[in-house]
């Protein structure tokens, strides 16, 4: 028997890893030599004496309720996980838009409050007296407006009666009192 | 990758773990077999296989590996390896002097009267063969186990050892013949104390 070939072919052979030549090939080296045969026959029954034999031992059960209860943690751990990233991502991707909008909302709420404290002071706050010097300017005023008047009921004279300018100086003079 | 695993890892990953559950018992038989004749003596099979489906829960988003099988006896046999450089090896006495009588092989033989196989008591056979793989190399004794627990390809087989199919297949021979041998020994004992 070509010991090596042939024992690699039954190995493979016992896989399905043989192609068709190959299977042929060891059809015949089976059929010519009986060495091939008996180690043919020795491949199987080992084979089935370990696959017939019982395990010593189980898997202790705890051990798989300890599978059971760390794949059961491992897909929740990871949904609760994917959930909480996107949380994250949204939020990290939206911070600075947020940032601005509470800014923004924060100005306009100092702006209203300061603004609403101004009127309010200005509506509580007392009349303030006027001084002499005030009373003073509102008298000029009052004499100037009095005069402007009359210079307007003399604009208006020279429309009608007063004629030249001499006739104008003349009555400005009266008016002030002067002679020239 | 085989259809109802792809469906149940699918199902897991959108948040059905019972879909797991069919995982871990489709594989519980040839995974804790794998494991424990793996390393029979450290009493540490089922940290194991407990440890290979956490990393497979753990990391089942990388999964990318064609053979669902492949991939899970491949993280088997690095955890094995990885616990077995941390350990200190441990002589298990019990070893090869479990009962002789204890009736674990039931399966048929033909007794054609070929090989000292075929001729040993067949009650024995089953439990005298592991005795034997026990004995082998680590890595003869993964091939050896990958082959018969988990029924795996020699293409897979090389893919979990990270070598060629060749290695793969060379490694299950010597393992076979240190077998034949064994059993060989084992048959000439009782030839020797037969009346």
């Amino acid at each position: 028997m070509k010991t090596k070939p042939v024992q690699e072919l039954l190995l493979l052979a016992q896989t399905g890893e043989l192609d068709e030549a190959q299977r042929a090939r060891l059809e015949t080296m089976l059929a010519e030599d009986k060495e091939a045969r008996t180690y043919r026959d020795d491949l199987d029954r080992i084979f089935n004496g370990v696959r017939s034999t019982p395990m010593e031992q189980d898997v202790n059960p705890f051990v798989l309720k300890r599978i059971e209860s760390q794949a059961r943690a491992h897909t929740e751990g990871g949904r609760q996980g994917a959930r909480r990233g996107g949380e994250v991502r949204m939020i990290q991707m939206w911070r600075p838009a947020i940032a601005s909008a509470v800014a923004a909302v924060l100005l306009l709420f100092f702006g209203m409050t300061f603004i609403r404290q101004q009127k309010a002071e200005t509506a509580q706050a007392p009349p303030v007296p006027a001084t002499s010097a005030e009373v003073e300017m509102l008298a000029w005023d009052v004499g100037l407006d009095a005069d402007i008047e009359d210079l307007n009921e003399i604009l208006a004279m020279a429309g009608d009666g007063i004629e030249g300018m001499d006739d104008l100086v003349n009555e400005l003079i009266r008016l002030e009192g002067l002679s020239i | 990758m085989e259809q109802p695993e792809r469906e149940w890892l699918a199902q897991y990953r959108q948040g059905d773990v019972e879909a797991l559950g069919k995982l871990v018992e489709e594989f519980r038989r040839p995974l804790f077999g794998f494991i424990l004749r793996m390393t029979e003596g450290r009493g540490d099979a089922d940290e194991i296989f407990q440890d290979v489906w956490l990393r497979v829960i753990k990391n089942q988003d990388r999964y990318t590996h064609k053979s669902f099988k492949s991939w899970l006896f491949r993280i088997a046999q690095n955890l094995i390896i990885d616990r077995a450089r941390k350990q200190k090896p441990v002589v298990d006495l019990q070893a090869g002097a479990k009962d002789e009588d204890e009736n674990v092989f039931e399966t048929r033989l033909e007794d054609k009267g070929l090989s000292a196989v075929t001729l040993i008591d067949a009650k024995q056979l089953g439990r005298k063969i592991l005795d034997a793989v026990r004995t082998l190399p680590e890595e003869q004794r993964a091939v050896f186990l990958m082959r018969t627990e988990a029924d795996l390809p020699f293409k897979e087989i090389a893919k979990v050892q990270g070598t060629s199919i060749n290695t793969a297949l060379a490694r299950m021979q010597y393992a076979m013949a240190k077998l034949r041998t064994a059993l060989q020994m084992e048959y000439q004992e009782l030839q020797g104390t037969s009346p």
